[in-house]
């Protein structure tokens, strides 16, 4: 529950809100259970044989319904509007820490698990803040209310409360732990199965091929089976936990009517609708909240998820430090005895020193996992040396604002990804407010026009998921064109040319080699390629 | 609402239906009985006449049978909602294949399998059953009423029946805001899938900061789109919490007058108080279970999109092809748009042979692999492998025929060694070694923490592009195809790693056919005989390996 207690601070940020929904929820409660009293009460007097004003009753009833739907309307639009806003801004912070999170140096956390935590673990958080968190306050409320009505009829009527609060309080107590286990099950059953099921999309092609793709539907479908094996476990509990509840308001009543007949002397038979009323109506909001509650496992399991993520440490620190003195004759790129190992043990990259300047090609050379991408991605400063320093310009990477680093250097990733969109739309991604002819010039030097590229569509033809659409050879050009257009003051390029023919790839190279002003660190394996390189470096021998 | 489409898509589940509503009559009738016994107790009650007793000891007997009811139809609806989510969630999964490459969203496809399904269940289990419990109940509370005062029936009848049809004028409405709502829930679990499986791009250019500021403006966009939704949906449960509570009171007022005019019995206005809670308790249930099962109504174009694809038909040639033979005849393909990718092309291969095929990108090469393992049908012209046509395959025999390596191989999240079987499910430990020693990864294979049982993270991120590469070969080798087709697939290895490769899939596969689709002549070093591909037709030929038709293409 702690968990979930540590997600309730983000109400203050919408305070207004939250208290007109409680003032909102404690006016439509107190007018349901006045309705209700006031109902029993002239019941009782009547059927006792006592005159009453029936007109009075007449225009005051009426009126309290009247007031209790209107406020309630209104609540549950407060209470919503609190509650999407909330969730919105959830997500946002969600995704905030995942943008600085990833990628992990340690933990593969799948997609699947983390779209899981920031669409449907927090999509449930929707209890918490519309139905839980202000109800609970104005059943408080009720409660008190009711008791003191039933101290005004007989002490003795509070009585009945005692064995209620007794199961209220043990059943959860008892289910405590199997509605854990439950509620993580299901988060992580519903996590794996979103993972798994991404995974198939995207491996269709080769799970069809293999014709393994039964085989993997039916294992899809084990998943289905075992959460839905867990939703009946859980079914089980929560059933049983609601005809406990059921009970336990059924019993409110005649524990009502086992007290009038056992203290016939203090209620009068006036009041003996009035007392059986009291019993259910009061407890009414409290078993609504309970109602709730037995889905606490559920929530739990969702903001353990979530706080969890909240929680990942960011791959870089963008605190800024004490400024280091920057050397002002260093330019070019400068990898300065870096080491770095991903589980802080075994070290990739061990006093790696390079230096690369503008106008200069070098190629970093070495078999493959040698840590030759992995110095790439620090270049990039996806995530921080554990010892020495990389510079660009003589100043540390560290120490350059990103917005100033990104256009400062740029990158052919790996196998050229590449987002839906159109290939304008993949050119533009770090500056898509860019000028036509500067677009229309990266894809010039990137060959997307040569008749050889086979894309008559140009820069508007379409690109679908994972690059769906265009060929190895395609998607390259584009990841180069994209690298292009910033005119970056240092270029890392992971085999870039890797898919593309001999062809394209010496056009390409050519036009690299003809940059003044641009330091490129170039990953390849190629002989032809690297005789591009001005020079190379070796890793790993 | 009704909705024939989804009634349709869960299959047979009338049945289950109609014994959750008995359920759902029969703690209805318990309430409505519990009501009027605790009624007809208080009014001897407060009459002093008759004994209490056992009508109490009624009431305590219909507690407990409640109570078990409650848990039973809880239990009840869990099982049948197991029911229908596995048996929807399969039937939506066997069409995924038969979606078009190019339309492929995993993001959406995951929405709709998962949340879509998961939020039917509610529509199956709880709004449907009661339904049909509304259609009962209160007509019968409305009965019991009318026989203790004619005036609170009436009063009764009116407000139920406006609670139970005004939120219906708004329904179809509804559906439609709802409908444009999960769009946007589509669209934005897609978005973030992608976002989320390319944060290292995204970090690279700088861009995580407008995706985060477009997410922000999409979440927005959903939350504005879910409270239009409620501002019709609260209204409806607004209306009938109003018409609950005017019946309860006017029907009240209406006995009690009766009473005090002397023509009703006063019992009856203590009858009429319980009764009326009971008369909208089923009104109220259903509006929260409309709640809950709408969620699911609205997913129904996602759903009703993907059941609609008619996947490619299979033939029933059930014996993977006896020799390697492949015969192109004719075939051309385009893609969705202009392009042509390949246009009336023609290619016969001898069993064992290895031909190259070569050409700049965009030249229609991958085109040829994704048609030779039925990726892509061809719009005109016959691929046979082994002198079958592949549509006469069935999907097991085709893939025990012919297995292609793409360019960028995709890995799955299992461990390596499950990895390595997807060809061949029953490959032996010694198999799969000599596989992984063929493809030259037998040593990164041994050097991960767990070896062949490491588990891989998604698309084996850990693994470098050579390594995962060479791991897809090495799966592709377990098949016992007799074609194999490698697609550029040592495009990101260093040279000698490269040679090695080549020379021991050269030595290992003798007596397959196999295509080597290459860029350089380093691929394909032991050619029989070489195509060249330009403008999805072929452009040159030669024997041997293409070292020729390189420079021919070259100097075009």
């Amino acid at each position: 529950m702690r968990t979930v207690l540590r997600l309730l601070p983000l109400i203050a940020t919408r305070r207004g809100l939250f208290i007109e929904t409680v003032v909102w929820s404690a006016v439509t409660q107190t007018a349901v259970l006045g309705i209700a009293l006031g109902l029993a009460w002239t019941v009782g007097h009547i059927v006792a044989g006592e005159t009453v004003s029936l007109p009075v009753a007449s225009f005051a009833l009426p009126g309290l319904a009247i007031l209790a739907s209107v406020t309630a309307w209104r609540e549950s639009w407060v209470s919503h509007d609190l509650a999407y806003r909330l969730i919105a801004t959830l997500r946002g912070h969600v995704f905030d820490a995942l943008r600085r999170a990833l990628p992990s140096r340690t933990r593969h956390r799948r997609t699947g698990d983390l779209t899981t935590t920031v669409v449907a673990d927090i999509e449930t958080l929707e209890w918490l803040y519309a139905h839980t968190a202000a109800q609970t306050l104005s059943a408080l409320l009720v409660l008190a209310m009711s008791a003191a009505v039933s101290i005004s009829i007989s002490p003795l009527l509070l009585l009945i409360w005692v064995p209620l609060l007794i199961i209220g309080v043990t059943v959860p107590f008892v289910t405590a732990r199997r509605a854990r286990r439950d509620g993580d099950e299901l988060a992580h059953g519903a996590a794996a199965l979103r993972s798994e099921l991404l995974d198939t999309v995207r491996g269709l092609r080769e799970l069809t091929g293999s014709g393994a793709l039964d085989a993997q539907l039916e294992r899809l479908t084990d998943y289905t089976r075992r959460l839905a094996r867990a939703q009946v476990r859980e079914a089980s509990r929560l059933g049983a936990e609601r005809g406990i509840g059921d009970i336990a308001l059924a019993l409110a009543a005649l524990g009502a009517i086992l007290i009038v007949l056992l203290d016939r002397a203090t209620v009068g038979p006036e009041n003996i609708p009035l007392a059986v009323t009291v019993a259910v109506a009061g407890l009414a909001p409290a078993a609504q909240i309970a109602d709730l509650l037995r889905n606490a496992s559920t929530l739990r399991a969702a903001a353990e998820r979530i706080t969890d993520v909240l929680g990942q440490p960011p791959a870089v620190d963008h605190r800024p430090r004490g400024s280091r003195p920057e050397r002002l004759q260093e330019s070019g790129l400068v990898f300065d005895q870096v080491g770095f190992s991903y589980d802080y043990e075994r070290p990739v990259l061990k006093g790696l020193t390079m230096h690369i300047r503008p106008g200069e090609i070098v190629a970093l050379t070495g078999p493959s996992g040698v840590g030759k991408t992995t110095a790439a991605r620090l270049a990039l400063r996806m995530w921080d040396p554990d010892t020495g320093s990389v510079r660009i310009d003589g100043t540390e990477i560290s120490d350059i604002p990103d917005k100033e680093l990104r256009s400062r250097i740029t990158t052919v990733p790996q196998s050229s990804p590449l987002l839906r969109g159109t290939i304008r739309s993949n050119i533009t991604l770090g500056e898509p407010e860019a000028a036509e002819e500067k677009v229309h010039e990266a894809a010039t030097a990137a060959g997307l026009f040569d008749p050889g590229a086979g894309l008559p569509g140009g820069l508007d033809t379409p690109v679908g998921e994972h690059g769906a659409g265009l060929s190895g050879g395609q998607r390259a050009r584009v990841a180069i064109a994209r690298a292009l257009l910033g005119n970056p003051r240092v270029l890392v390029l992971d085999e870039p040319t890797a898919s593309l023919d001999s062809q394209a790839d010496t056009a390409i190279m050519d036009f690299l080699s003809h940059s003044q002003d641009c330091a490129i660190l170039l990953i390849a394996h190629r002989p032809a390629t690297i005789a591009a390189a001005h020079r190379s470096i070796r890793l790993g021998s | 609402m009704i909705h024939r489409r989804l009634l349709q898509l869960a299959g047979a589940v009338p049945g289950a239906i109609t014994i959750l509503a008995a359920t759902g009559i029969f703690i209805s009738a318990l309430h409505v009985a519990f009501a009027f016994s605790l009624a007809s107790v208080i009014a001897a009650l407060i009459r002093g006449e008759g004994d209490p007793v056992p009508a109490f000891v009624l009431l305590v007997a219909i507690t407990a049978t409640r109570g078990t009811a409650v848990w039973g139809r809880e239990l009840l609806a869990a099982r049948i909602g197991a029911t229908v989510r596995i048996r929807l969630r399969r039937r939506l999964l066997d069409r995924l294949a038969a979606v078009p490459a190019a339309e492929r969203d995993s993001g959406a496809a995951a929405v709709t399998v998962i949340d879509g399904v998961e939020g039917l269940d509610p529509y199956y289990t709880r709004y449907l059953p009661q339904l049909l419990v509304v259609l009962v109940v209160p007509a019968g509370v409305v009965v019991l009423a009318w026989h203790q005062s004619l005036a609170a029936g009436i009063v009764l009848a009116v407000t139920t029946a406006v609670a139970v049809i005004a939120p219906r004028a708004w329904d179809v409405r509804l559906l439609r805001n709802g409908r444009g709502r999960w769009e946007r829930f589509t669209r934005l679990s897609s978005d973030y899938v992608e976002a989320l499986q390319q944060v290292p791009l995204l970090r690279a250019f700088g861009a995580t900061g407008r995706a985060a500021s477009r997410f922000t403006a999409e979440a927005e966009g959903l939350r504005n789109s879910t409270m239009a939704q409620l501002r019709l949906s609260l209204v409806e449960t607004g209306l009938s919490a109003l018409a609950m509570h005017l019946g309860t009171v006017l029907a009240a007022i209406a006995a009690l007058t009766a009473v005090t005019t002397g023509s009703a019995d006063a019992a009856s206005a203590v009858i009429i108080l319980m009764l009326a809670r009971e008369c909208f308790r089923p009104v109220q249930d259903l509006g929260t279970n409309w709640h809950a099962g709408y969620l699911g109504l609205t997913a129904v174009d996602g759903l009703d999109r993907l059941v609609s694809i008619r996947p490619a038909s299979n033939g029933a040639h059930d014996q993977p092809a006896d020799d390697g033979t492949i015969d192109v005849a004719d075939v051309s393909y385009r893609y969705s748009g202009p392009r042509a990718a390949i246009t009336e092309l023609s290619l016969h291969v001898d069993p064992g042979e290895t031909v190259a095929v070569i050409g700049p990108s965009g030249s229609g090469k991958s085109t040829l692999a994704r048609a030779l393992e039925r990726d892509i049908d061809p719009d005109h012209g016959i691929i046979r492998i082994g002198g079958i046509d592949l549509r006469d395959y069935t999907p097991e025999a085709r893939s025990r025929s012919v297995v292609v390596v793409p360019q960028d191989p995709v890995l799955f999240a299992w461990s390596v060694r499950e990895n390595l079987r997807l060809y061949r499910p029953d490959a032996t430990g010694a198999e799969i070694e000599h596989a992984a020693h063929v493809a030259q990864v037998h040593d990164v294979i041994s050097a991960l923490p767990d070896g062949y049982d490491t588990v891989l993270a998604e698309n084996g991120e850990q693994l470098s592009g050579g390594q995962r590469q060479r791991i897809a070969i090495a799966r592709a080798l377990l098949s016992p195809a007799p074609v194999l087709v490698l697609d550029e697939v040592t495009s990101a290895l260093d040279t000698d790693t490269e040679r090695h490769v080549v020379d021991s899939l050269a030595a290992n596969t003798s007596g397959r056919t196999m295509i080597l689709i290459a860029h350089r002549e380093s691929a394909c070093a032991h050619a029989n005989r070489w195509i060249a591909l330009q403008g999805g037709q072929i452009s040159a030929t030669g024997t041997g390996n293409p070292t020729g038709g390189f420079a021919a293409t070259a100097a075009r």
